[in-house]
């Protein structure tokens, strides 16, 4: 797909508050593996999205913001709700877009392939099994436990899980530490032990 | 098994999957749903157990997630009125009220979850023996003692209802593990108790 490249055509203010964005939203979704790419592609929409609101004066309270050096104040006074309205939309047609079947092959290219194995090759055949019992176990589960098992298997700390959910730490701990006991008996129940990944 | 290694384990699983989205994927705008907590319990648990058992979908997710964590002075709805924090205060006091009159009358045991969940027996200060109380129709209890993390640093299967403590968990101070005893009845069932600190010791 062509995308215009209109970051000189909205007010450099606005453009270095979406920026400043772009940068926060990069480091908070680095840590889970989110890519750059992706971050560009929504805020390269929002731009669009912006630019062409000037003209109906959708956007005017953003831009509102005297000339000169951008500050967060000013943007999350008159319209960090707009920005961030914006980003969402922006973000949901990117991803209903790459939802879209693909009408030629070679678009799949951008698409990651899996991620290497740490281990030894002679290990991989083994480990990639045990993988799929571990996730096939994982499946079992009770279904209140199993998405914070999920979460926290991915990477995600309790905080960041209780945030998602919108729990108290101590219930988001308990229900990962019983659906954890939980995976563990399942995975004893097929002779899955400590020394499995020895 | 360890966390870590588990971890590992998961991502593999994952890695392993197709990284395109599939007709069971739900819409984006469920996944902004969860990210802005809209929706009931059951939903937002349904969709976030698709999420991060799907290649794309968790991938989506992140995107959201990400945008929502680093909006400019954007506020979450608020979950909390000050008619529920009020009411939340008065129960709180008659909570509290409860438990200090209990405190008087009541054995040394945490209760379980409900009126049939196994019944710990708190332990004493540099007890290395953690007890419960038996639970009929129990054919064996499993013990397990968890770091924070709920790390399993030490566990047993027994048709006892107490477990030693392993030397290297004795004598130290750990005031953040905690344990729990789930029994297994005869029918198959399962009873299990509150998890709960282990003490000083």
């Amino acid at each position: 797909m062509v995308v215009p490249h209109v970051t000189d055509q909205i007010s450099p203010a606005i453009e270095a508050v979406l920026m400043r964005f772009a940068a926060m939203v990069r480091r908070v979704g680095i840590r889970h593996g989110l890519s750059e790419s992706d971050v560009d592609e929504v805020f390269q929409e929002v731009r669009i999205r912006l630019w062409r609101a000037r003209g109906e004066g959708a956007n005017r309270a953003l831009d509102a913001a005297p000339a000169g050096p951008a500050t967060g104040e000013q943007i999350s006074s008159v319209g960090s709700s707009y920005l961030y309205r914006t980003a969402v939309s922006a973000a949901l047609d990117v991803l209903r877009r790459h939802r879209r079947p693909r009408e030629d092959a070679l678009e799949d290219v951008g698409q990651e392939p899996a991620a290497p194995s740490r281990r030894e090759p002679e290990q991989s055949l083994e480990s990639s099994e045990l993988a799929q019992q571990v996730a096939r176990a994982i499946d079992t589960i009770t279904p209140s436990r199993r998405p914070v098992v999920r979460m926290y298997l991915a990477g995600y700390t309790r905080e960041e899980i209780a945030s998602l959910l919108g729990w108290s730490e101590a219930k988001t701990r308990n229900l990962l530490y019983r659906g954890l006991a939980d995976l563990r008996e399942r995975l004893t129940e097929q002779g899955i032990g400590p020394e499995a990944v020895a | 098994m360890t966390d870590a290694e588990l971890q590992d384990l998961y991502r593999d699983a994952l890695a392993a999957r197709d990284a395109r989205p599939g007709a069971s994927c739900p819409d984006p705008e469920a996944l902004q749903a969860l990210v802005e907590r809209q929706g009931s319990d059951d939903e937002r648990l349904a969709t976030l157990d698709h999420a991060f058992a799907c290649r794309s979908c968790s991938r989506e997710l992140e995107l959201l997630r990400a945008l929502r964590a680093a909006a400019p002075s954007v506020r979450r709805p608020r979950v909390a009125s000050p008619w529920l924090v009020a009411a939340s205060a008065i129960v709180a006091v008659a909570a509290a009220t409860i438990a200090l009159r209990s405190l008087t009358t009541a054995p040394n045991v945490m209760r379980g979850p409900s009126a049939g969940g196994v019944v710990l027996v708190k332990p004493a200060t540099n007890a290395s023996v953690l007890a419960w109380r038996a639970v009929p129709r129990a054919v064996s209890y499993v013990v397990e003692v968890m770091d924070t993390q709920g790390a399993v640093l030490a566990a047993d299967t027994t048709v006892d209802t107490s477990f030693a403590l392993p030397a290297r968990l004795r004598g130290r101070s750990a005031p953040h593990e905690q344990w729990w005893v789930r029994a297994r009845l005869s029918d198959g069932a399962e009873l299990q108790s509150p998890i709960a600190p282990v003490g000083p010791r």
